[in-house]
């Protein structure tokens, strides 16, 4: 597989009146074409920055300080606002956690379809009209040529995320940036929305970066993972890896937070103490110092991503001791 | 119809005697319409027949999609509202008749903490005035052990002595949700009735805050009403578990057994649905609910489910099922288990 997306050193702060809130702290990583990639990570840990940085959407009080985000090679952090408009919507879109805030409620669910694909793919009039009903027939929406004339208060909460993702996936984009795309509907209604989403992606060829809070989501979805935590990546690797073998205490001590579904047993569960760090004055150690049971003074110092086998990295001097040891042993 | 006699309970904490709770039949209404003159026209039946019992000392969970009338139920079993019918037996004693001034000792007894720390806590009041307001209207402490009282609540949340002179905005969503822990367990109630009480925190934290609810029950001896939509977390902290569908009661039984066997198609398709946290472990895709929830308020005859079962029958179309014994301690409202 080739790469499509490559993220370099990407920091992104917002400038409050208390000062400088570093909420991406210099994020790498790559994402190849057709993959289902996933950014985990809690409320305040960047992943949500990350993503929007990504297109250049974050709000008037934040800036990208540094990095690079490359898109076939070309960079959309330094590309002029008209040509990156092109990029929005055609190669790269996005849906969001809430459906009703991105939709114009003023305006028809079949115009705001249309709109996309006229602008995009220079459909005329009624053209556009046919393929965007026959993109609400593709997302599960029950008569379409009824539904396309309705505003989008007339829609649920689940259809509103269809009627999203029809707008989405309508100029067949290379990339799908996901922000919570289900954490508002329920489990039935998600269920119903993450398999749509993996189907249609899987037939368009769409690369996917899914930014989700919820472990069980990412391990249904998603083949790749990156966990986030204090504006930085802690732990990158696929599914398996990360689930398995997790390298990182801040990821083992996610996985082991959740309730484990063991039949007949009724475990304590095993919290994680404290709270995320203060972006605003973040440590310049490793974030996750103050909350790890493992934590030493060498930890005062930002240790290297150190992979522990080929694609599987994470930041903790604990992997770096391990690989030296690995190492030795070999000689 | 769903015959509380029936519902009884085994294991921990059961002594055999009345339950601490008993809810039989409750119907919570709202009117949506009014007619020119007055009448109503268009009623939402958020909650309508439901029966359950809680013992002493036992999780209740209640579980289902958003709008299935769970919130309603806790509401109205602490009496936050008026109640259409039914009755809600504390002790034996019925509470769905009467007014706030015959309530008030059981207000003390029964106590709640929310979704939203955010917005549940006062923010023009500081933690020492927030924790200790419960202890001023149920009494029993004079000015200088009220701040003894706080304090040593404080310290049984895990918040420390300082915390108490600080404003809600000045802590962290989970902290804010031990606040409301504290101020909750102030007047020293029996029974709480937790309404999505980890959901707006971060999952790091969900675990500090159900571990602590956990200790405070084996400590206090508390009798919990857990609402929630995390499935595998209620799942976790309740001995029983009922399923709400569209204002119903449509499964009832031990966390195990229902999670192990659940008998009607609705809590199947429910549980299907959870993202397990293993790619070892693929969601069953096949078993997948189609279709959303029907409008709740268009009251349709039969099987509230029959238009998303798999199973649906003619029958289902016809007739209602009643809540029925399917095994010991075990209840569901569905046609297949006759």
């Amino acid at each position: 597989m080739t790469e499509l997306l490559s993220v370099d050193q990407l920091r992104t702060s917002f400038f409050t009146r208390d000062g400088e809130v570093q909420a991406v702290r210099g994020v790498s990583f790559s994402i190849k074409e057709g993959e289902l990639i996933g950014i985990v990570g809690e409320s305040g840990s960047g992943k949500s920055v990350t993503a929007k940085s990504l297109l250049r959407l974050i709000p008037p009080s934040g800036q990208i300080v540094g990095g690079q985000s490359k898109l076939r090679g070309v960079d959309l952090l330094s590309l002029p606002e008209e040509k990156l408009r092109k990029v929005r919507g055609h190669q790269v879109a996005m849906i969001f956690q809430d459906p009703m805030t991105s939709l114009n409620p003023v305006l028809t669910v079949g115009a705001q379809l249309t709109e996309v694909l006229r602008r995009h793919q220079k459909l005329s009039r009624r053209h556009a009209r046919q393929e965007a009903i026959e993109w609400l027939r593709q997302v599960g929406i029950p008569s379409p040529e009824i539904r396309i004339d309705q505003y989008p208060h007339e829609f649920s909460g689940g259809m509103r995320q269809r009627v999203m993702i029809a707008m989405a996936l309508s100029c067949k984009p290379d990339l799908l940036v996901a922000d919570e795309p289900t954490t508002a509907l329920d489990v039935t209604i998600q269920a119903q929305i993450l398999a749509l989403l993996t189907n249609l992606c899987k037939t368009t060829g769409t690369s996917v970066l899914l930014i989700t809070h919820d472990l069980g989501v990412v391990a249904q979805v998603c083949s790749r993972v990156i966990v986030m935590y204090g504006g930085l990546i802690m732990e990158e690797g696929t599914v398996e890896d990360i689930f398995s073998a997790p390298q990182h205490p801040y990821t083992k001590g996610l996985l082991r937070s959740i309730p484990r579904m063991r039949e007949g047993r009724r475990e304590r569960l095993v919290p994680i103490e404290g709270s995320p760090p203060n972006l605003l004055n973040p440590p310049s150690g490793c974030p996750f110092m103050e909350r790890c049971p493992q934590a030493s003074s060498e930890c005062l110092i930002l240790p290297p991503y150190v992979e522990s086998k080929p694609g599987h990295r994470s930041l903790c001097w604990l992997t770096v001791a391990r690989k030296s040891e690995r190492q030795e042993g070999l000689q | 119809m769903s015959d509380n006699s029936l519902l009884e309970g085994r294991g921990q904490a059961r002594t055999g005697k009345t339950p601490l709770l008993e809810v039989r039949r409750l119907a919570k209404h709202f009117t949506i319409e009014k007619s020119l003159f007055g009448r109503t026209t268009k009623v939402l039946k958020a909650v309508d027949d439901v029966s359950f019992h809680i013992h002493r000392g036992e999780t209740f969970g209640l579980v289902g999609e958003s709008g299935c009338g769970k919130s309603t139920t806790g509401r109205s079993v602490i009496r936050l509202f008026d109640i259409t019918s039914g009755e809600i037996c504390y002790e034996g004693i019925d509470l769905a008749g009467m007014n706030e001034r015959q309530l008030k000792p059981y207000r003390q007894k029964m106590q709640a903490i929310f979704q939203d720390p955010y917005s549940s806590l006062n923010p023009g009041m500081n933690v020492m005035e927030l924790i200790s307001e419960p202890l001023e209207i149920y009494g029993g402490y004079s000015r200088s052990n009220r701040r003894d009282r706080v304090i040593e609540l404080l310290e049984r949340v895990g918040l420390k002595r300082e915390h108490a002179d600080r404003y809600p905005h000045e802590f962290s969503g989970g902290q804010r949700q031990r606040i409301s822990i504290a101020r909750s367990i102030a007047s020293g109630p029996e029974f709480v009735l937790c309404d999505e009480p980890i959901s707006a925190l971060d999952v790091s934290v969900q675990a500090q805050v159900v571990n602590m609810l956990e200790d405070l029950q084996q400590e206090l001896g508390l009798t919990y009403l857990f609402i929630a939509h995390d499935l595998s977390m209620v799942r976790h902290i309740s001995n029983r578990i009922g399923v709400m569908y569209m204002g119903k009661l449509v499964e009832v039984s031990f966390s195990e057994e229902l999670y192990t066997h659940p008998a009607h198609p609705y809590t199947e398709a429910l549980l299907a649905a959870i993202p397990i946290p293993d790619p070892k472990v693929l969601m069953p895709t096949d078993r997948l609910l189609q279709g959303e929830l029907p409008s709740p308020i268009d009251a349709a005859i039969g099987c509230k489910f029959r238009s998303r079962c798999p199973y649906a029958s003619r029958r289902c179309g016809e007739e209602e099922p009643v809540l029925k014994r399917i095994a010991p301690g075990h209840y569901a409202a569905c046609h297949l288990h006759e």
